[in-house]
């Protein structure tokens, strides 16, 4: 059983007057305790595949199943359900609220996972001070480095105890010494037995991948262990 | 009904965590939201205010009005306008006293009654002579206008059976002929008679639905008495009638036709012959003026806070197209398309009653400045009722969903996979 599946999934978006075909029919599974990186050119489709991997929007054609339960024709409402429950994004932009705390961002998919407050930064306070951040759980964005940032919205991402984990460049904003640090971050998640799925451009992200998948102009060209 | 209650507790447990964001998104922007703040203090200030001068205007009728009765009817002879036996149209109607008696004993709706004649006159003490009106009347007429005696008594039935020279002042009255306050027992003479004072009254005030003064300024008098001074015989100006029933004003005035007509030769259907001066009526149509005052006041009031809700939305509008990345990252964390719009929701009633509540402390802060001016006694105060806080909270509440909707429905369309395109 595959943790997430894409069969034949296309997906199209309309530009202006012309639809454009960005997925051509991508068949990919991804295993438990798999460590997946997602490469290619700009253009290629790599963030549209993350994007319905994430079931942040559809396909247009094909299945995604997860947990071999297709989740296509899911209500909008379910599939937020999923993401709330058993996703975690991680982002280039770090993607994080900026009058929120270090802690409340961290505890923000536990919001409305329904998780009560208390339970909400028990939590999220654990995850951070796993991640190193134990002593700067009050902190906003803006006083924090880049590092941080990431550090925090990886802590947002673990804190639903997600079956998967999908990272959009996840260093792609990052000086090489701290890109070091959340790559060991995510190997060390990775030996615990998480999945990751990463969406990226540098080679030195794909080498700690398991599994690199290779797109391009919509459709994977080269799967390599 | 399921996924309905459920949705319900997932927006109770929602709001109060959404308001906490709320406000600290005001407070860390209190810049941008600072004109749109004051926009709607001044707005819900004048919802307050403007409902509140016209409660002013409805309570200072009901106040001029209880000063002076608000059941009674009264009876005046008019001129007939039609024939009748040989007696021609344009016949004046003169009542006379025994016409209370024809009432009384023609109807058992009557609960007071009372015959009465106005002199313009003067009165006069030792001290002082003042042009003063004065009623000459039964006694009940004290239950039919509400007068309420201080010190002493008010008239009764015996003076009037035996035509006592004694009389009642106005407070006001009494003050200036009596500037020592030793008025009881005193005499004062009117139209050239001596009476002696048995009563003043308690001060009115404000009054409406007076004859010719305010009963502050009057005296009272016995009717028989006052009938003799002022010459008049039996003549009556008119007669004041407080019905057991209001509901039943309109048969007792059948009754006094009844009472009346034979007497004094009416034929049925010559209504211009008697006039009918209904308190009730007349205090419905003031009643119904100011009720159309308060509206519009109220109106006014709500067009403004309305304005002031038209900027909130378009604050709402450029706060969500600026924060669609935010917004798509909830999205990507789990909220719900619903979740985003009690979000929105949440902190466009948070801008709108925290402006909205702020108003309303100033209005009342002005109320009780306006009620510590000196004004004079015909200008009413601005009343701050509870009807009128419930409808400016109403209001802030339509104004606050309705400047909330559009803004929301932005939100509630933005796009999860925006979290990623952004980035």
């Amino acid at each position: 059983m595959s943790l997430l599946a894409l069969r034949q999934v296309r997906k199209r978006f309309r530009l202006g007057e012309q639809e454009v075909e960005i997925l051509r029919g991508v068949d990919l599974a991804i295993e438990a305790g798999e460590f997946l990186a997602i490469m290619g050119p700009s253009g290629s489709g790599k963030t549209t595949c993350l994007e319905i991997l994430g079931a942040l929007s559809r396909p247009s054609e094909g299945s995604i199943c997860f947990e071999d339960e297709p989740v296509e024709d899911w209500s909008d409402d379910a599939l937020a359900d999923l993401r709330a429950q058993r996703l975690g994004f991680v982002f280039q932009t770090f993607n994080l609220m900026p009058r929120m705390s270090a802690l409340r961002n961290a505890a923000l998919p536990l919001l409305y996972a329904g998780v009560a407050r208390a339970e909400r930064e028990d939590r999220a306070r654990l995850l951070l001070e796993r991640v190193g951040l134990g002593h700067r759980i009050h902190h906003r964005p803006a006083q924090l480095s880049g590092g941080e940032r990431q550090r925090v919205a990886i802590a947002r991402a673990l804190v639903n105890e997600p079956r998967v984990i999908l990272a959009d460049e996840p260093t792609g904003n990052l000086d090489e010494a701290t890109s070091g640090e959340i790559l060991a971050l995510f190997e060390a998640l990775h030996a615990e037995g998480r999945t990751l799925v990463v969406v990226t451009h540098s080679d030195e992200v794909a080498a700690r991948a398991g599994r690199v998948i290779r797109l391009r102009d919509g459709r994977v060209t080269g799967i390599a262990a | 009904m399921n996924g309905g209650g459920a949705r319900w507790r997932r927006a109770l447990r929602l709001f109060p965590v959404l308001l906490e964001d709320a406000a600290l998104e005001i407070r860390e922007d209190w810049r941008r939201h600072l004109l749109t703040f004051v926009g709607l203090v001044w707005g819900s200030a004048s919802v307050v205010l403007l409902l509140a001068l016209g409660t002013g205007f409805m309570g200072f009728l009901d106040l001029g009005v209880e000063k002076t009765g608000a059941r009674w009817t009264a009876v005046e002879g008019e001129y007939t306008t039609a024939e009748n036996g040989g007696l021609r149209p344009g016949r004046p109607i003169r009542l006379e006293r025994e016409d209370v008696q024809r009432i009384r004993a023609a109807s058992p709706r009557v609960a007071l009654a009372a015959g009465e004649i106005l002199m313009a006159t003067t009165a006069e003490s030792r001290a002082k002579t003042r042009a003063t009106i004065v009623s000459a009347a039964h006694s009940d007429l004290a239950g039919i206008r509400n007068h309420h005696v201080a010190r002493g008594r008010y008239l009764d039935e015996r003076d009037e059976a035996e035509a006592r020279r004694v009389a009642v002042l106005g407070a006001a009255l009494a003050r200036v002929l009596f500037p020592d306050g030793r008025a009881l027992g005193e005499s004062v003479r009117i139209a050239g008679s001596a009476f002696r004072v048995v009563g003043i009254l308690e001060e009115k005030g404000f009054q409406l639905m007076t004859n010719m003064d305010l009963h502050d300024n009057m005296a009272f008098v016995p009717l028989s008495a006052g009938q003799r001074v002022a010459g008049r015989g039996d003549e009556i100006d008119r007669v004041y009638l407080e019905p057991l029933r209001i509901a039943e004003t309109e048969a007792l005035e059948r009754d006094v036709w009844h009472a009346l007509g034979p007497r004094h030769r009416l034929v049925p259907g010559d209504d211009e012959a008697l006039r009918f001066d209904r308190v009730p009526d007349m205090i419905g149509g003031i009643r119904n003026v100011f009720v159309a005052l308060e509206l519009l006041l109220g109106l006014v009031g709500t067009l403004t806070l309305a304005l002031s809700g038209v900027g909130v939305a378009n604050l709402m509008v450029a706060l969500v197209n600026g924060r669609r990345r935010e917004l798509a990252m909830r999205r990507a964390c789990g909220a719900r398309r619903s979740d985003l719009l009690l979000q929105i929701v949440a902190e466009t009633l948070a801008i709108v009653f925290g402006g909205g509540l702020a108003g309303i402390v100033l209005a009342v802060g002005i109320c009780f400045a306006i009620s510590a001016l000196p004004l004079p006694p015909a200008v009413p105060d601005p009343q701050i009722s509870s009807g009128v806080l419930l409808t400016t909270i109403l209001v802030l509440s339509l104004v606050g969903f309705g400047a909330a909707l559009g803004p929301a429905r932005i939100a509630g369309r933005v796009d999860p996979s925006a979290a990623l395109r952004v980035s």
